[in-house]
């Protein structure tokens, strides 16, 4: 770690306006970033304006994580690479908590910023948020304003009836959970 | 059945009277067609060039029959019979003249006729053809093309003029139908006539997109409109009294532009509606499509967005499910929407139960042929129906091929057709080997329950395969040579000996086998000797285990000098012999980092004395200088277990390790157990740390070994670590 003072900083500001000064290869994880970074036009304070601090905190966080295994998994050969299940389970606790709102935050944090394991893990909790779920519980859970009228609801509902049934087991399951 | 619509006797009806089975020879069909009509039926069966000769099965017992304003036939093999119905009602539409479906189609072999596309339409029947024909022109003309009886000329009277002029309703029809057609009847486009059609039909199109960007221009209008209301409210509720109305011109654009934008960002700013359409897509191409529909009644931006994902996701419980048929016809209507917007993922699972599915098997072939027109990159299939063989159809860019069958086995064809997949799975299907030499691009092969069939094949070659696993594939011949220069990894069971050329790059193997066949491990054991791999699993029963070492022992073969991770499989039985062997093994792997001895082997008998499963001579002794982990796993709940403590000690004891970092022994919960009460409150975890923490001790040598006794076992593990 006596490197890591050596290494170059990067800064970058939130859109509340806190700073962050990260090593450059935690800020490389993200390719928007990168380009920035390669580009050289990031001497000062790189604003990151739809992100604001508690999510660019996690996602710095994530980055931070990518570059530790990436480094160690370059020095050793093979014994410090996470496995499929050990990377799914550090995912899970990663995302752990992370409530819907926030969740979406990451999300715009991760496209923006292009980092693509960040994104795929929030892709991953949404759609497990989702799956199984009904409109009106999925506007409860986004706090998603209903803009439809009944007539429009009715309509949409006979297009593909099917799809809006409830499914057989459905009471079984959610009594269950 | 019959339909026939007395008021309008230009309509023509072909209906079937019950449902066909279509493996029979005879079959029962009867035709309702107006008077006008037999005439011509007779005239064009006779004199047209177009209907294909009739074989002469097909020849006999051909009666037709007219009675009253009907028309009745009935035939031995109905092919000549819906040939001439069929032109007679091509010709008809070429008149101008509006048709109601349904149709019954030959099948393109001759032996009989779609049924179940005639079912299908059936369902329809009441709904009127010009209403949505694009879908039926879709199934028409792919029927008409799978049957192959109408030459192009034929389906250009379809094109040509009046039937695409059945009302308004022309419009509906996609260009990408009629690219369909086209892409078969080339000669039919050259024809002036259709490409006038055609040039009217673009015209058409461009009118209707022009109205089109005008209601959107209006809809505009509309909303700053609406806009201005709210202000001019606003005003009113804020002032307490009404102010003098404020005309319900437009603000200036600018202005307005800059509110709308205001209002749109508000709405947008927070949770979910904030992420960019792309993520949301990315999200539901995720879900089952089942899933993805709901959320379109989330909110109006969601509406459509399900639409646009790029992948269909449907699991379909016959019978279980009461609206299953609604599904099999939605993924109909999305196929066949489909424009040229790819669909590049299908993934389905089907699963039938009780209710025979034959109509199933009908729909999915389409399916099949429908989506191998969408560009498809991924397909996934799950299937428990009465499907027994598929004939895939050309797929340039499908890359990756899931087919699982739960049900009988599928025999599979023209695999040869993907020349671009990359990644094959497939369970229960059988297919013929020799179709994968023309897939240069696979990379990933992997095989479970089924059989190879067809010609046997001498030499295959695939030069990109990195993984290649079978298991449970019965093959027929033995001098199978498969040519894999990029092959990494490789799994078999003794059932499937390939031999392998060019091995260069081979580093992990995984070996198991479900036979004892001489000759296979024979075989097996000469492809060991001419490789060298860097991982090795291997689990097989001792048979296998003995043949083999012995063999390799014997040619001095050395496939194991870069091997890093070696995972062994335990005996109990033959302890000495055993012990030996391992010991050559370990032997012959001087790079050897992890080694992983599990209780996956097969046991040779079930019960046998402490005595056998105990060396009798002392274990050779040497040292892996690499070696840095070591797992014994033993997960066997027996009454043997201290037999198989000591063998593990023994095992343990084998060797030594320099610059050990780890060593671990995994005993499973139920043996936890066992092994405390043999061990008299022993706790075999407590020895499991006692190896660690020796091993942590900044050991740089240390040797194991456990005496025959389990009373001795804890004594003697401080007795025997030594240090340097």
């Amino acid at each position: 770690m006596s490197e890591s003072t050596e290494k170059k900083m990067v800064r970058l500001r939130s859109s509340d306006g806190e700073v962050f000064e990260v090593e450059e290869s935690v800020a490389k994880v993200a390719k928007t970033l990168q380009d920035m970074l390669e580009e050289d036009c990031a001497d000062a304070v790189i604003p990151i304006t739809c992100v604001r601090a508690p999510i660019l905190t996690k996602v710095i966080d994530y980055c931070k994580d990518q570059v530790m295994i990436s480094s160690s998994s370059s020095t050793t050969n093979n014994p410090n690479e996470r496995t499929e299940q050990e990377r799914k389970a550090w995912g899970q606790k990663f995302m752990e908590g992370v409530d819907s709102s926030t969740l979406c935050e990451l999300l715009v944090a991760s496209n923006f910023l292009n980092i693509e394991g960040l994104l795929n893990l929030g892709v991953d909790k949404m759609v497990s948020m989702i799956q199984g779920k009904y409109p009106q519980e999925i506007r409860d859970m986004f706090n998603v304003v209903n803009d439809f009228t009944p007539e429009e609801e009715e309509e949409i509902r006979n297009q593909n009836a099917w799809a809006f049934e409830r499914d057989p087991y459905y009471k079984k399951r959610s009594s269950s959970k | 059945m019959i339909q026939h619509n007395k008021q309008n006797k230009d309509e023509l009806h072909i209906t079937s009277l019950e449902s066909l089975d279509g493996e029979q020879t005879e079959e029962k069909l009867k035709f309702v067609v107006p008077d006008l009509l037999d005439d011509r039926i007779k005239t064009d069966t006779s004199s047209s060039q177009l209907v294909r000769a009739p074989s002469p099965q097909n020849s006999k017992g051909h009666k037709v029959g007219q009675t009253g304003g009907e028309f009745t036939g009935m035939c031995g093999n109905s092919v000549c019979q819906y040939e001439a119905a069929m032109l007679a009602f091509v010709n008809r539409i070429g008149s101008g003249q509006h048709f109601y479906l349904p149709f019954v189609f030959p099948k393109p072999d001759g032996t009989g006729c779609f049924n179940q596309a005639f079912a299908w339409f059936d369902l329809d029947r009441t709904a009127a053809f010009p209403r949505s024909p694009s879908r039926r022109y879709f199934y028409l003309l792919l029927l008409l093309q799978e049957s192959k009886l109408f030459s192009a000329v034929s389906v250009g009277h379809l094109l040509r003029g009046p039937p695409l002029c059945l009302g308004k309703s022309v419009i509906f029809i996609s260009p990408v139908i009629l690219e369909w057609c086209s892409r078969d009847l080339n000669q039919v486009m050259e024809d002036p006539q259709i490409s006038e059609t055609l040039s009217q039909m673009e015209e058409m199109l461009q009118r209707m997109q022009e109205d089109l960007l005008k209601y959107k221009r209006m809809i505009d209008q509309m909303k700053v409109k609406l806009h201005k209301d709210k202000r001019v409210v606003h005003q009113i509720d804020h002032n307490g009294e009404k102010l003098h109305k404020t005309p319900l011109e437009p603000l200036e654009g600018e202005q307005m532009e800059e509110k709308l934008k205001c209002m749109v960002s508000n709405t947008r700013e927070d949770g979910i509606n904030s992420l960019p359409e792309t993520v949301l897509l990315h999200i539901l191409s995720y879900l089952p499509t089942k899933d993805s529909i709901r959320t379109s009644m989330v909110g109006k931006r969601w509406r459509y967005l399900w639409k646009a994902v790029p992948s269909l996701n449907v699991d379909i419980l016959l019978n279980s499910d009461r609206n299953c048929e609604k599904i099999l016809d939605f993924v109909d209507e999305v196929l066949v929407r489909r424009d040229d917007s790819a669909l590049p993922e299908f993934r389905l699972s089907y699963h039938e139960l009780g209710r025979s599915g034959t109509s199933f098997v009908c729909r999915f072939k389409f399916w099949i042929k429908a989506i191998a027109r969408l560009k498809p990159k991924l397909l996934h299939l799950n299937l428990y129906s009465q499907l027994s063989s598929l004939l895939l159809p050309t797929m340039e860019t499908l890359e990756m091929l899931t087919l699982r069958v739960r049900s009988q086995t599928v025999n599979l064809q023209s695999l040869s057709m993907l020349h671009h997949l990359k990644i094959l799975k497939l369970e229960r299907v059988d297919f013929c080997l020799g179709e994968l030499s023309d897939l240069p691009s696979l990379e990933e092969i992997h095989l479970r329950s089924g059989r190879f069939v067809g010609d046997s094949v001498s030499d295959i070659s695939l030069p990109s395969l990195r993984i290649f696993s079978v298991q449970y594939y019965s093959v027929n011949d033995g001098d199978l040579k498969i040519s894999a220069p990029r092959l990494v990894s490789f799994s078999l069971d003794g059932r499937n000996i390939f031999a392998f050329d060019k091995f260069s790059s081979l580093s992990k193997l995984v070996m198991s086998d479900s036979s004892s066949d001489s000759s296979c491990i024979d075989r097996l054991s000469k492809i060991m000797a001419g490789i060298s791999v860097n991982i090795f699993f291997w689990r097989c029963s001792y048979v296998m285990w003995s043949t083999v070492v012995e063999g390799l022992r014997a040619c001095m073969a050395t496939p194991f000098v870069n091997l890093k991770l070696l995972c062994l499989p335990f005996f109990c039985c033959n302890c000495d012999d055993y012990v030996e062997s391992v010991a050559y093994l370990l032997q012959s792997c001087p790079k050897l980092e992890k080694l992983v001895i599990a209780g996956f082997g097969v046991r040779e008998s079930s019960k046998h004395g402490e005595n056998k499963c105990l060396p009798t001579k002392d274990p050779p002794k040497f040292t892996l200088s690499c070696l840095r982990e070591m797992e014994v796993a033993y997960n066997r709940k027996d009454n043997l277990q201290q037999g198989l403590i000591l063998n593990d000690g023994v095992l343990v004891g084998l060797f030594s390790t320099r610059q050990g970092h780890y060593l671990g022994i995994d005993f499973s919960q139920d043996n936890l157990k066992d092994c405390h009460r043999d061990l008299d409150s022993r706790n075999p975890k407590a020895l499991c740390k006692l190896f660690l923490a020796l091993v942590f001790d900044s050991v740089t040598w240390f040797q194991l070994l456990l005496p025959m006794s389990s009373t001795f076992v804890w004594g003697s593990i401080a007795a025997t670590v030594t240090f340097p």
